[in-house]
């Protein structure tokens, strides 16, 4: 449960090797390498490969096939022989002219179809008319044209009323009126260039269509579903070409990446002459397994291992290590910044305090198990931190659950449990007894209080370890703050108690001398390390000191009574369930089960959510700001897409 | 007025998350055909409900400028929804600048005897909120048919020193009095309405967006009519927002449109533009006026500033969609149009 040890690593080999060592280098995933800029303006005569990428346009053609062929490439494990995607290139390009071939040919039957499918509706609106097509088109004075007008186009009509032509609007949907509109062969360019001006789509009527127009419709059915058969074949073409060259395809894109990756690899390597070599941090646990890469090219690749920070140049990632049950919680902390190598791993505080949280704030015996399943199966399935958590968090919500007595909202359920088995009057928390209510604000604050204060004592410890004396004795986060803040609260707690404990020696020693050092924290830090106590001059210092010193008390109170929420939504869950379970009494026994289940599922999710979201605050808020600045440089391998 | 505020800031960040992003752009670029982008459009994006019924293979490329153009502004309608009406006199604004916009296109359309690109352009649809009867805009053939439908308007008077009898009507004379009408009324509105830093942040965009009209004018009449100081100032509308007076003046004793630009990339504008890749005036500064917005959209919570920014926004991503329309219409290649695009 920490961070990983690390250890520099440097894999040194001849030129001529470089493209079997970078091969092999790509398969290491324990691997963070530094890129080769951070070496060469250091050391005179080191240089950087910066050829441009050769794969990069025919991967990217290949990955443009495959999409034009309406297929998603599978990454395969192949080896790599250049020799042999050069001839899976070429055969696929002829492939692609094919696909590219029948592809025209598809667009063109579709429209086609679309155009005839037009012409039916139009057909359809002619219907009722009952003129001969033969007899309409044959006009020797008049030019007539079917299609759609938009309908902001047909109240535009009107400013044309002095040309010469017929409009006639057969129906409309909610954007064109399907229309049709005659004029003379002499005014027949202007009119259709005011129609066109009016975003007019013509719809031609097929040659092929004579007479009635319901003997028309008949045709045209006819002829789309002769179209439609012609593209199912078109298709079927396409369908058995991508069929016959999908491995092919899969394989040469692999390939291709593979190719792609190990020539992106290059900005990894610094040369010296005729000498290459790459440098990263391995997890000291994972070197041996990097060398038993490079096992059988012993004589030819060396490989040096050294201590982290033999490099000053670098500066060694972070790599969590964390067991079973707080693994997940790394998401989080993650998700707030990774904490520098020397630094502590804040997960295992994460997890302990998440899962306690969470479980007194959503105490449900079913629920709780519940979300253990589902966190469980969903996990399973498709990996996510977050259902591992889920799945940790429900164990936490059950123990407590059983503590309230509470199973789906059901609060009488266990109490035969504990008369017959433990033997107690009734259940060991009762969240619901107003008298108790006191106790558990407090209890939620004394929480609270202890999460604090564990914050500031591993800042301070995490502060001496960085020889930061300054911070670890006088911040409000360190010693001095830890003091002011107990003391405090020693005696507050003494006073609800009907003592009270602030002597003057008392407040001046435990209180006011604490404050008095944060608020010289600055001065006395300069001091210890033989700077100008006020850099920037005594009036500014003491204004900006002298309102941050009211921010930290006020942060103390705050921080503090945030933690009432962890009371509150105790006291919010058990009383969204009584609602759900009074509504169930309401509706009557055929329908309280329908109730009880959309009760318990609202409330799981909207709930669950809620309280996952405010101890999540808790933890970034309360806490992470106390001694956590996630600064750290994430461990990353190699990226393979 | 804070659950307004709430309801019509979550509601336009809400929009505005869905709006075009780069990878919809860089599909968008690799399109050959106005129905491939219609297509695009129709099925992959939020513009589906706008685009839902119409026949992408044969769509008009300006029936889907003008379908992009009024889903733009039915969203915006939408907004105004969750408006508090307290404030309503402010978002007025955006129907006061399309009223102005059509008398400006039907003024042009006077003057050029031509009325084609003006009724295939007029959106009748925002008929119903305007403060005259757009449709009647098209039977203006004349200066006094248009003063009959603006006579009731508050545009009357404000256009009436521009159509004297006596003088050659001047476009560009009426475009700055109704523009100048347009920021003083605004000013004014927001003067009345708003107090402390929403003012100033309120003031401050519609202010820049003068500004750099006013820029835009200096630079075109040099470029392209060589105007000389004076009648370049008459067409400018006075506003005090990054450039000071001394800049101004400088701007306007610049001999060619060249050397506006040179003195731009000094001014606080910083708009730094390559001789070899020139785009357009109106492209620098609207990048200036988005990213303004974008910063807007991003940093603050009050209802009016995020409406203002959200028109802004919206608007840029419609002219970028009329942009690539445009330019695989006149066989553009993609990389040109992609230096047009701004976001």
């Amino acid at each position: 449960m920490a961070i990983e040890k690390m250890r520099l690593v440097s894999i040194t080999s001849d030129l001529e090797h470089i493209n079997e060592v970078l091969s092999r280098f790509t398969t290491l995933q324990n691997f963070h390498p530094e890129p080769a800029s951070k070496f060469v303006d250091s050391v005179h005569g080191l240089r950087t490969l910066n050829d441009p990428n050769p794969y990069e346009e025919a991967l990217t053609h290949i990955k443009d096939v495959a999409t034009e062929m309406s297929h998603k490439l599978v990454f395969e494990d192949e080896k790599v022989d250049e020799e042999k995607v050069k001839v899976w290139l070429e055969e696929l390009e002829k492939v692609y002219e094919k696909h590219k071939q029948a592809l025209m040919v598809r667009k063109e039957l579709e429209d086609v179809i679309q155009e005839n499918k037009d012409a039916m509706i139009q057909m359809e609106n002619l219907e009722g008319l009952g003129i001969s097509l033969d007899d309409l088109f044959s006009c020797r004075y008049l030019k007539v044209r079917f299609g759609r007008l938009p309908l902001d186009s047909v109240g535009k009509l009107k400013y044309y009323s002095n040309k010469p032509f017929i409009f006639k609007s057969f129906n409309s949907d909610s954007i064109y009126s399907w229309c049709m509109y005659m004029t003379t062969p002499r005014y027949e360019g202007e009119v259709d260039n005011v129609f066109s001006s009016l975003y007019f789509e013509r719809i031609r009527i097929p040659e092929f269509i004579h007479g009635e127009p319901g003997k028309a419709k008949e045709i045209l059915q006819k002829e789309i579903e002769d179209d439609e058969h012609q593209l199912e074949h078109v298709n079927d073409v396409m369908n058995k070409l991508l069929s016959e060259n999908v491995d092919k395809l899969n394989k040469a894109y692999s390939v291709l990446c593979k190719l792609n990756m190990i020539f992106e690899a290059r900005k990894y390597v610094v040369c010296l002459g005729e000498r290459f070599s790459i440098t990263g941090f391995v997890a000291k646990d994972d070197v041996n397994d990097v060398m038993d890469v490079y096992k059988d090219m012993k004589n030819v690749v060396e490989i040096e291992d050294r201590p982290p920070h033999s490099d000053k140049r670098l500066t060694p990632p972070t790599k969590l290590k964390n067991g079973w049950l707080t693994r997940p919680f790394s998401f989080f902390v993650e998700m707030y910044g990774v904490p520098a190598y020397e630094d502590f791993d804040p997960t295992p505080l994460v997890a302990l305090s998440y899962i306690l949280l969470f479980g007194i704030m959503f105490g449900d015996l079913g629920q709780g198990l519940l979300l253990t399943i589902l966190g469980g199966v969903l996990y399973k399935k498709k990996g996510w931190d977050l259902a591992a958590i889920a799945q940790r968090i429900g164990v936490s919500s059950a123990f407590f659950g059983l503590l309230y007595g509470s199973v789906f909202g059901d609060e009488t359920l266990l109490n035969p449990l504990y008369q017959n088995i433990f033997h107690l009057e009734g259940k060991p928390i009762d969240v619901l007894d107003a008298s108790f209510t006191m106790t558990l604000l407090m209890a939620a604050v004394a929480i609270g209080v202890v999460l604090i204060c564990t914050c500031i004592v591993i800042n301070t410890i995490l502060n001496f370890r960085r020889k930061n004396l300054g911070e670890a004795l006088f911040s409000h986060n360190g010693l001095a703050g830890l003091v002011f803040y107990t003391s405090i609260i020693v005696g507050v707690v003494a006073m609800l108690s009907g003592h009270s404990v602030f002597s003057l020696a008392y407040v001046v020693v435990l209180i006011v001398l604490p404050l008095l050092l944060v608020f010289l924290k600055e001065p006395i830090t300069h001091k210890l390390a033989h700077e100008p106590i006020f850099p920037e001059g005594f009036g500014g210092f003491f204004m900006e000191n002298f309102f941050e010193l009211f921010e930290v008390l006020l942060s103390f109170v705050s921080n503090t009574m945030s933690f009432l929420r962890v009371g509150g939504f105790v006291l919010s869950h058990a009383g969204m369930m009584l609602v759900v379970m009074t509504l169930a009494e309401m509706v009557g026994p055929s329908f309280a089960w329908l109730v009880v289940i959309f009760g318990n599922v609202f409330v799981m999710c909207m709930e669950g959510l809620i309280v996952g979201i405010q101890v999540l605050r808790l933890e970034f808020y309360e806490q992470f700001s106390r001694y956590f600045d996630g600064k750290g440089v994430p461990f990353q391998a190699m990226e393979i897409e | 007025m804070l659950f307004a505020n709430n309801a019509l800031s979550s509601k336009a960040k809400t929009m505005y998350g869905r709006r075009l992003k780069e990878h919809d752009y860089q599909e968008l670029l690799r399109k050959r055909t106005v129905s491939e982008i219609a297509s695009y459009l129709k099925n992959e994006t939020d513009y589906e409900e706008v685009l839902r019924d119409v026949h992408e293979k044969t769509i008009h490329r300006g029936q889907l400028e003008a379908l992009l153009k009024r889903d733009s502004f039915i969203r915006r309608q939408k907004l105004l929804r969750y408006a508090d009406l307290r404030h309503d006199k402010f978002y007025q604004y955006s129907i006061y600048l399309e009223e102005i916009e059509q008398i400006l296109n039907c003024i042009r359309s006077i003057l050029s005897d031509d009325y084609t690109g003006f009724v295939s352009d007029l959106p009748l649809f925002m008929g119903p909120y305007m403060s005259f009867d757009l449709a009647r805009l098209l039977d203006a053939k004349s200066i006094k048919g248009l003063n009959e439908i603006l006579k009731d308007t508050m545009y009357y008077e404000v256009l009436q020193p521009c159509f004297k009898a006596e003088e050659k009507l001047d476009y560009a004379k009426c475009e700055t009095a109704l523009k100048r009408f347009f920021y003083e009324h605004q000013k004014e509105v927001v003067e009345k309405k708003f107090h402390g830093k929403l003012k100033k942040d309120v003031q401050k965009i519609f202010d820049t967006q003068l500004e750099l009209q006013n820029i835009c004018k200096i630079y075109r009449m040099k470029e392209y009519f060589h105007a000389d100081k004076e009648s370049i100032r008459e067409n400018l509308i006075k506003v005090n927002q990054r450039l000071t007076k001394d800049m101004l003046e400088d701007l306007l004793d610049a001999k060619t449109g060249e050397d506006v630009l040179k003195k731009l990339e000094s001014s606080p504008y910083q708009i730094f533009t390559d001789d070899n890749d020139f785009i357009y005036i109106e492209y620098y500064c609207q990048k200036i006026t988005y990213h303004l917005g974008k910063r807007f959209m991003h940093f603050t919570n009050n209802a009016p500033l995020v409406y203002l920014t959200y028109f802004i926004l919206d608007e840029v991503e419609v002219e970028n969609i009329v942009n690539i329309i445009e330019g695989i219409r006149y066989g553009v290649s993609p990389e040109k149009i992609e230096n047009l695009l701004i976001y």
